[in-house]
């Protein structure tokens, strides 16, 4: 299906998204991920004084721990918004999702392969990224190795509205099925 | 010094005092001024109504029957929540002991000094030495009369800035509650937005810049194909799921056109 670019976002719904509002994404949950990264540095500093253990005698385990955490936190942070919500964030904040290329949510080997392709988008002066610009499909190399697409969401009055209807769907089905183990 | 011409020096200067800080007839303040005094009106009207409150959360908190003594132990302590414990106790105790400072090191400034013109006075109390004590008395007679005048102008302009603060904060109010009255579109947009459930003006702002990145998304491409002499891209490349409304979480049997047939 295509498109006019000049129309409103109404129109834009589930189209692919385009690289500044994906860069402004990508600053947002960057700056989310470094936030918790300094709390998590400064939390085990904090522990470590309390505790009154020394630095200088456990000097590489401390930092070989920080770094294992941040990188449990980093992962956690982007797999698990990319299963959970398929979005991060960032992505919300920006109204855009994450889907599979069939439209469906992204899978586990999905979502680890999409954040190795992070760092082998950043190659070459974050090549892959920039490819979104020329891409027909607006996809990053990251989006081509995970077979994943950025497409714009519905926006957030209009997904409040959704979120109802599908609030009640739901509700009626887990009373059916009550009902129905019951009797 | 004389006292009949001290006492005349004492009403010259309540005098000069109320005459600083009454506005010249006719004339009125000046605007730095005025916003000084609502800035300094506002954070003491505010810091009031804070510390009030704060006094009746306190009191409240007190006055519940489970308060709990300083002696009380809550649960089993940890080395951990006693290091918390101390943290704070010595916070508290170091602000105790720096009031105490504070304190102690006015007193003694006022002590020394007193007792540093006593022996002063006492060693120029003679006819050869009289005249050094003239220039010190003229100093400290400036000194206290400047410092009475600072006092005076601080009580007059904290009164006067609680004041304009109050006033002006009235004022606005009911300038806002006339002008919402008046204005039935004003109205209407506040019903409106006070009656959106679940729809916050965040939402709403949300979606505009969501709207103007879009846009601009399309901008930069175009810009950028231009620059690298691409041919440039009228429509955007089809999504197979476009229109498609939270395509990715809803449930397979879910048809958002079926209405009640989904159940």
């Amino acid at each position: 299906m295509a498109m006019n670019a000049t129309e409103t976002n109404d129109t834009r719904l589930g189209q692919y998204a385009g690289f500044i509002t994906r860069l402004i994404a990508w600053v947002i949950d960057r700056g989310i991920i470094l936030g918790l990264w300094w709390l998590v540095s400064f939390g085990i500093d904090f522990l470590l004084q309390t505790l009154e253990i020394s630095n200088d005698k456990y000097q590489n385990w401390i930092v070989l721990l920080v770094i294992l955490i941040n990188i449990v936190i980093y992962f956690i942070y982007y797999i698990g918004s990319w299963m959970v919500a398929g979005q991060t964030p960032g992505k919300s904040l920006m109204g855009v999702r994450i889907v599979r290329t069939d439209g469906r949510r992204l899978k586990f080997h999905n979502a680890v392969i999409r954040l190795v392709g992070y760092w082998i988008s950043s190659l070459f002066l974050y090549m892959g990224f920039w490819w979104i610009l020329f891409d027909s499909r607006r996809q990053g190399w990251h989006d081509k190795l995970a077979r994943t697409m950025v497409v714009y969401s519905e926006n957030r009055v209009e997904r409040s509205e959704q979120d109802l209807l599908l609030r009640d769907h739901l509700k009626i089905q887990r009373e059916q099925q009550k009902a129905a183990k019951s009797g | 010094m004389s006292e009949p011409v001290e006492k005349e020096n004492q009403i010259e200067d309540q005098e000069r005092t109320q005459e600083d800080q009454k506005e010249p007839l006719g004339q009125k303040t000046d605007t730095s001024r005025m916003y000084a005094r609502l800035l300094l009106g506002a954070l003491l009207l505010s810091g009031e109504s804070f510390t009030n409150l704060l006094r009746n959360s306190q009191d409240r908190v007190e006055s519940r029957p489970g308060f709990t003594s300083t002696e009380e132990r809550v649960h089993a302590e940890t080395e951990l929540d006693q290091m918390r414990y101390l943290l704070i106790g010595s916070l508290y105790q170091a602000q105790k002991y720096a009031a105490k400072g504070l304190r102690r090191g006015v007193q003694f400034t006022l002590r020394t000094t007193g007792a540093v013109l006593g022996t002063f006075y006492a060693l120029t109390d003679n006819s050869i030495l009289r005249p050094v004590r003239r220039p010190v008395d003229a100093a400290l007679s400036t000194m206290a009369r400047d410092a009475d005048q600072v006092l005076r102008a601080g009580r007059y302009e904290e009164k006067q800035s609680k004041a304009v603060a109050q006033v002006t904060m009235d004022e606005l109010a009911d300038e806002l509650i006339d002008y919402i009255a008046e204005n039935p579109k004003v109205t209407k947009a506040i019903q409106e937005i006070v009656g959106a459930q679940g729809i916050g003006m965040a939402q709403m702002a949300a979606d505009d810049v969501t709207e103007k990145t879009a846009s601009g998304d399309d901008a930069l491409e175009g810009f950028i194909r231009r620059l690298f002499r691409m041919t440039p891209r009228k429509d955007l490349p089809g999504s197979p799921i476009a229109g498609q409304h939270h395509y990715m979480y809803l449930p397979d049997n879910y048809n958002p056109e079926a209405g009640d047939n989904n159940h």
